[in-house]
């Protein structure tokens, strides 16, 4: 999420803000006003800066009072001829500077609805007077054109405590002809946590309370974090956090820790350890028996051997399949053909399963899944018809599973169209989010209008269809499976496929000529794999990151850009580095986060301060993803939770099924996405109200609680049948059976004064089941249950 | 988190309730009851939205055209109504009658003549984007408006066709999953008290749930989502044992001469339901009646079944809000998805195709001004003549009637920020009244 986004959208606050601080500014001297000002390094940076070509003001689609800037300032030839512009007066007035629009509104000397942003004596004024005077030169032609290449600040990072006042942040601008320029006076800073530190116009930072933030500058097209650490103050009774650690993860985190003397929470009990890292690893809730087992196993080592027992497991395989087919969009709602859309779905989610068993490198995975087109190289239409008809007719998917590529990926109907390829691949796979390049310059990144376009066009000959060439062949399958009335439709072609003909596909083709089609997915597949920008592997691991912690390293998961800095740079490149280094291992990179200390730590901690979450130093409360919710009320409340049918679960293969799934619009209220998401992360674990409602009252859950073959009906008949209902002896296994429903959902034993106060429930009940039945319900609408922790 | 600017309304509300709530075990109605006091009944702008789902034809029911070649008129004449010069379809007698009651918006025209592209245009006033779900009307106002404490901020029934979009499952409408029967009561089972309880014992499985849900301290850190979770069991509690809840959707204790103006059919039903809805406190009730995909077989089917039910369900409606003092607090919005084309297909049984370049809406009650007819499309139906009207500008004119800036700005999910209504500008001189 773009938090500052939000910060810098109202325009009213912000030029009130502005207001302030153009006012403090008038006092500074004039004489760094450059000369003379140049366009595009001088003057739209410090529009920017002044907020001007924002959505809010200037850069409004329609503009602003019959004024148009683009929005961030991409278009910069369109906004000299605005600046020019202006009937009856100019804005740009070089006849007699003092006249121009440009400097009478925003200096209050005219009426100007963005308020008053610089006086006449301000720096701002004389850098656009001096501008104008210089006849409002636009961009220069051929060898003037100046491109910064990169900016340099200094300091590069601000370590201090909160009563220091740190030095003013510089920034200077490195210039492609090796020459440079302070260019502090016109960048605009940003602090990304401003109860941290706050930072000025001038690049003054203030330091508020302890913490860690970033204070962002933007120049131009290029943007620069800088680190801001502010450490808790010592105390006589705790030591410094030890600045080192066992692994990868705790070296990196623990050195933060200490850097910011923030103390770490406990470790937590084995019972919760062993019920968040089964959620986590498997989408499952550990076994009762399990729970105990493991509470009671002394070895010193349990905790790494459950680890890798769960990452060995089926259940592993089930949920992280279902987890990389979320990820990459692969799901019946949006399979290519809606006629086999099911078949489709079926044969991608083993495809990826398989991939996850045998840990195939995630680079293969993505280059195999890029790389395909629906007929490989050299294929015939009559093969790949043959080959299609027989993938979907295959009893055992496993077939299909071992085919090198797979072929759907592209075909998906809610990206037919070059844009939403572009916008999907770099979403899904690089988390780079080109959504705001499409129309514009993206506000927290370096990416542009251009950057867009040049992907869009590359996959624009990409189609969706049956080629020119195989038109013929296809028209003649279709011909063989008409109706007796000669009509076709996708029920006509379903029939024909279940009567066991042959039945055409469309397909995913390139329009050009064929030497091009190898080069062009080759090309973006290398591109991805290029260690230099090793965006594929940050996205992956930053998403598994935040998959365990709740948070991510970037904590915009979706939008990679350095706008948004990483709460730890080093942990972030070390283990991005290591899965590289690893060969793209998944169970490598879950290994290393499953069995840090950091994964490790209690969720509760007396002082927690928003700090203990983002640097990793607390276990986070996350609520369950809908179909680990589901699966969890599920064993929760069946006979035998060692026995859930696999068809009943919805982790796993279910999830994929948006369309078919009979439980789907039960999974929707609890927060299943529709599936057709282009580039935007739909699921929300987030306990709606919807959601809340479904497991208090909602029919399924009353259902499951209710089963005839459920552990609450199992326990009627029980009574029924021993006749010694509400008979004295009854009471004896009634903490039995509470303990039970603890271990069944909160995977833990109860506490004594739990234990009394469900007997005496249970007691006052019109009989045991009955009061079984409702503790159970409790428990399954307790937080504890909801939430992993 | 991701909704700050939409939820400040609703917290002050919940802060409210909480603090409310937290006395002694259970949560008494009267406590809600007395949060309702704070947002007084006159102040809450509440909305119907009826989807004719299918795409009705502007020329069978009010855009007439009795002047073309019968392949475009077809079977049905004109009868004229209140409104001087302006004439319906002769199957809509009863709305010709109460014409003075609703806008009739002639000339309004897009670009989607695909059921889902159109359904969601209409539902939300914006074009569909592939890159971006729009909210529809019903969870724009649960987040803009506070509903009653022991009922859901918006209904739909019997599903939602739209949702919430980029506001989230939070903000879904509550589907009803069929329709009212006439002098039943709705069976939903999530309304429905679990078998062998008593309204006792739920209180008492409640004060156990929360005794047992004791174990996290909620830190500064943590406080929003643990107090959320804990506001959203309140609620369910509240609506599940809430005798007001289950009596607004019990149509058998709706008075029998009430109830009486009402046909039995699906439409006049949901209206009635939807009038207790509001009357109960619920920001928006949507209702989605199909059949009107005539691609064949036209004439028997609107003439028989589906004008007259339209003709006697709307009217109803019409004329039921006022009557519960409603009708100035409660905009109805009634749209199909698009048009039909203006020329009658050669099938057997003839019918019109989908046609989006022209179709009628309809606005009433709120400060909707009544009796009025805006736009005006050309002499067969084909288009609007002067400039169309878009779905986003009716859309906008309803907004406006719920006092809900049509330029307000959500954020999406991403961080982007939003306008509620793009390219609508509201019709002039139609929410004049009020």
């Amino acid at each position: 999420m773009c938090v500052a986004h939000k910060q810098f959208r109202p325009g009213r606050m912000l030029m009130l803000m502005l207001i302030v601080i153009g006012c403090s500014m008038t006092a500074e001297a004039r004489g760094d006003v450059p000369s003379p000002p140049q366009f595009r390094n001088h003057v739209v940076p410090l529009l920017t800066k002044l907020g001007c070509n924002q959505a809010a003001c200037h850069g409004a689609a329609e503009g602003q009072a019959g004024f148009h800037l683009s929005l961030f300032g991409y278009d910069l030839e369109s906004d000299h001829q605005a600046l020019l512009a202006g009937d009856p007066d100019p804005r740009s007035n070089w006849r007699d500077p003092e006249a121009s629009l440009l400097l009478r509104k925003p200096s209050g000397l005219e009426d100007h609805d963005g308020g008053v942003l610089f006086d006449p004596q301000s720096f701002e004024y004389q850098v656009l007077l001096e501008w104008v005077k210089n006849r409002a030169r636009g961009i220069p032609l051929g060898s003037d054109w100046l491109e910064v290449v990169r900016l340099e600040v200094k300091p590069a990072v601000l370590l201090a405590r909160p009563d220091d006042k740190p030095p003013r942040l510089r920034v200077k601008a490195h210039w492609n002809n090796n020459t440079h320029e302070d260019v502090t006076r016109f960048c605009r800073f940003e602090c990304k946590d401003t109860a941290v530190a706050s930072v000025d116009a001038n690049g003054q930072v203030t330091l508020n309370r302890p913490g860690m933030t970033h204070v962002v500058i933007y120049y131009d097209r290029m943007i620069q974090p800088v680190e801001v650490i502010v450490p808790f103050p010592e105390t006589a009774h705790t030591p410094r956090p030890s600045p080192s650690g066992t692994g990868v993860v705790d070296d990196a985190v623990n050195r933060q820790l200490s850097l910011l003397n923030l103390q770490p929470a406990g470790i937590c009990s084995d019972a919760e350890f062993l019920r968040r890292v089964s959620l986590d690893v498997t989408g499952r809730l550990p076994h009762p028996d399990d729970v105990i087992a493991f509470i009671n196993d002394a070895a010193p080592d349990k905790r790494e051997r459950k680890i890798d027992e769960l990452l060995a497991s089926d259940a592993y395989a089930d949920f992280w399949a279902a987890w990389m087919c979320e990820l990459f969009g692969l799901n019946e709602a949006v399979m290519p053909d809606s006629i086999f859309r099911e078949e489709e779905a079926l044969l991608s989610y083993h495809w990826i399963r398989r991939r996850i068993v045998e840990d195939v490198s995630y680079e293969r995975i993505v280059s195999d899944t890029v790389r395909s087109l629906s007929r490989p190289e050299g294929q015939s239409f009559a093969d790949y018809t043959k080959a299609m008809n027989a993938n979907l007719r295959a009893a055992d998917p496993a077939d299909f599973a071992r085919q090198e590529q797979l072929p759907f990926f592209w075909g998906r109907k809610h990206i037919r169209d070059a844009s939403n390829k572009a916008l999907t691949f770099s979403h899904t796979f690089l988390a780079v989010k080109l959504q705001c390049a499409e129309c514009h310059k993206h506000p927290f990144d370096r990416w542009t209008k251009e950057d867009f376009e040049g992907l869009e066009a590359f996959f624009e000959p990409m189609k969706f269809g049956t080629p020119a060439g195989d038109k013929d062949e296809s028209t003649q399958l279709r011909d063989a499976i008409r109706t007796p009335q000669g009509k076709i439709n996708d029920h006509v072609i379903r029939d024909a496929f279940e009567a066991g003909k042959i039945v055409p596909f469309p397909e995913v083709y390139f329009d050009d000529n064929a030497a091009q089609q190898v080069d062009r997915l080759q090309v973006l597949s290398e591109w991805m794999q290029n260690r230099n920008h090793p965006y594929l592997a940050i996205a992956l691991v930053n998403r598994v990151w935040a998959h365990y912690f709740g948070t991510g390293i970037v904590s915009t998961l979706d939008d990679l850009s350095v706008g948004h800095p990483p709460s730890n740079r080093q942990l972030l490149d070390q283990l991005v580095l290591g899965f590289i280094e690893s060969g793209y291992r998944l169970r490598w990179l879950h290994r290393q986060i499953a069995t840090s200390h950091a994964y490790h730590r209690s969720a509760a901690h007396e002082d927690a301060v928003p700090e203990h979450g983002r640097q990793f130093a607390q276990a986070q409360f996350r609520p369950l993803p809908a179909e680990v919710l589901f699966d969890a009320v599920l064993s929760a409340t069946v006979e035998d939770p060692a026995q859930v049918p696999p068809e009943t679960r919805m982790v796993g293969l279910q999830s994929v099924m948006r369309q078919s799934n009979r439980s789907r619009a039960l999974m929707e209220r609890m927060g299943q996405p529709e599936g057709k998401e282009v580039c935007v992360r739909a699921r929300s674990n987030e306990p709606t109200l919807p959601r809340t409602l479904e497991l208090y009252n909602g029919p399924a859950v009353r259902e499951l609680i209710n089963h005839p073959d459920g552990w609450i009906s199992g326990l009627r008949k029980a009574a029924k049948n021993a006749g010694r209902e509400q008979s004295p002896q009854s009471q004896g296994h009634l903490p039995d059976l509470i303990t039970a429903a603890y271990l069944r959902t909160v995977s833990r034993m109860p506490t004594e004064e739990e234990l009394n106060r469900c007997q005496s429930y249970c007691q006052e009940s019109a009989n045991t089941a009955d009061g079984i039945r409702d503790v159970l319900w409790a428990l399954i609408n307790s937080r504890e249950f909801l939430l992993n922790h | 988190m991701l909704r700050s600017p939409l939820n400040q309304t609703r917290h002050t509300r919940r802060d409210f309730l909480s603090a409310g709530t937290l006395a002694v075990g259970g949560l008494s109605l009267s406590q809600f009851l007395r949060a309702d006091e704070a947002h007084p009944q006159e102040s809450r702008k509440s909305a119907i939205v009826i989807l004719l789902d299918g795409g009705p034809s502007h020329i069978y029911t009010f855009d007439p055209k009795p002047a073309t070649p019968s392949e475009y008129r077809g079977e049905f004449s004109p009868i004229s109504t209140a409104l001087p010069g302006i004439s319906f379809s002769e199957h809509l007698p009863r709305l010709a009658g109460a014409a003075s009651r609703f806008s009739l918006i002639r000339g309004v025209a897009h670009a989607l003549s695909d059921h889902g592209l159109g359904k969601q245009y209409v539902l939300t006033g914006t074009k569909p984007l592939s890159t971006l779900s729009y909210p529809e009307y019903a969870a724009v106002m649960n987040t803009q408006c506070s509903a009653a404490a022991d009922l859901p901020g918006s209904v739909a029934i019997p599903r939602t066709v739209k949702g919430p979009g980029l506001l989230g499952i939070e903000h879904a409408p509550f589907e009803t999953g069929q329709f009212p029967t006439a002098g039943r009561a709705l069976n939903i089972p999530a309304l429905t008290m679990p078998a062998g309880l008593t309204e006792p014992l739920l209180q008492r499985r409640e004060q156990l749930r929360r005794s047992l849900d004791q174990k996290f301290e909620a830190s500064a850190d943590s406080a929003a989502l643990l107090d959320g979770m804990d506001r959203h069991s309140q609620k369910a509690f509240s609506i599940l044992s809430s005798k007001r809840t289950r009596a607004a959707f019990d149509l058998s204790q709706e008075r029998p001469s009430f109830a009486s103006q009402f046909a039995k059919d699906q439409l006049s039903q949901g209206g009635l339901l939807a009038i207790r809805l509001v009357e109960a406190g619920v920001l928006c009730v949507t209702i989605t009646c199909g059949g009107w995909d005539t691609h064949q077989n036209n004439f028997p089917r609107l003439k028989n079944e589906l004008l007259p039910k339209f003709d006697a369900g709307l009217t109803a409606l019409l004329e039921g809000l006022p009557q519960r003092g409603l009708n100035d607090s409660t905009t109805v919005l009634v749209t199909g998805e698009f048009g039909r084309s203006p020329k009658i297909n050669d099938k057997p049984r003839p019918g019109r195709e989908h046609y989006s370049k022209c179709m009628f809406m309809l606005l009433a009650g709120g400060n909707i001004a009544g009796g009025q007819v805006i736009g005006q499309s050309d002499e067969t139906g084909a288009r609007p003549v002067d400039t169309p009207i878009s779905p986003d500008d009716v859309a906008a004119t309803f907004y406006q009637s719920l006092r809900i800036d049509p330029g307000l700005v959500l954020n999406s999910p991403d961080g982007r920020p939003i306008t509620l209504v793009r390219d609508g500008t509201p019709i002039a001189g139609l929410t004049g009244r009020g």
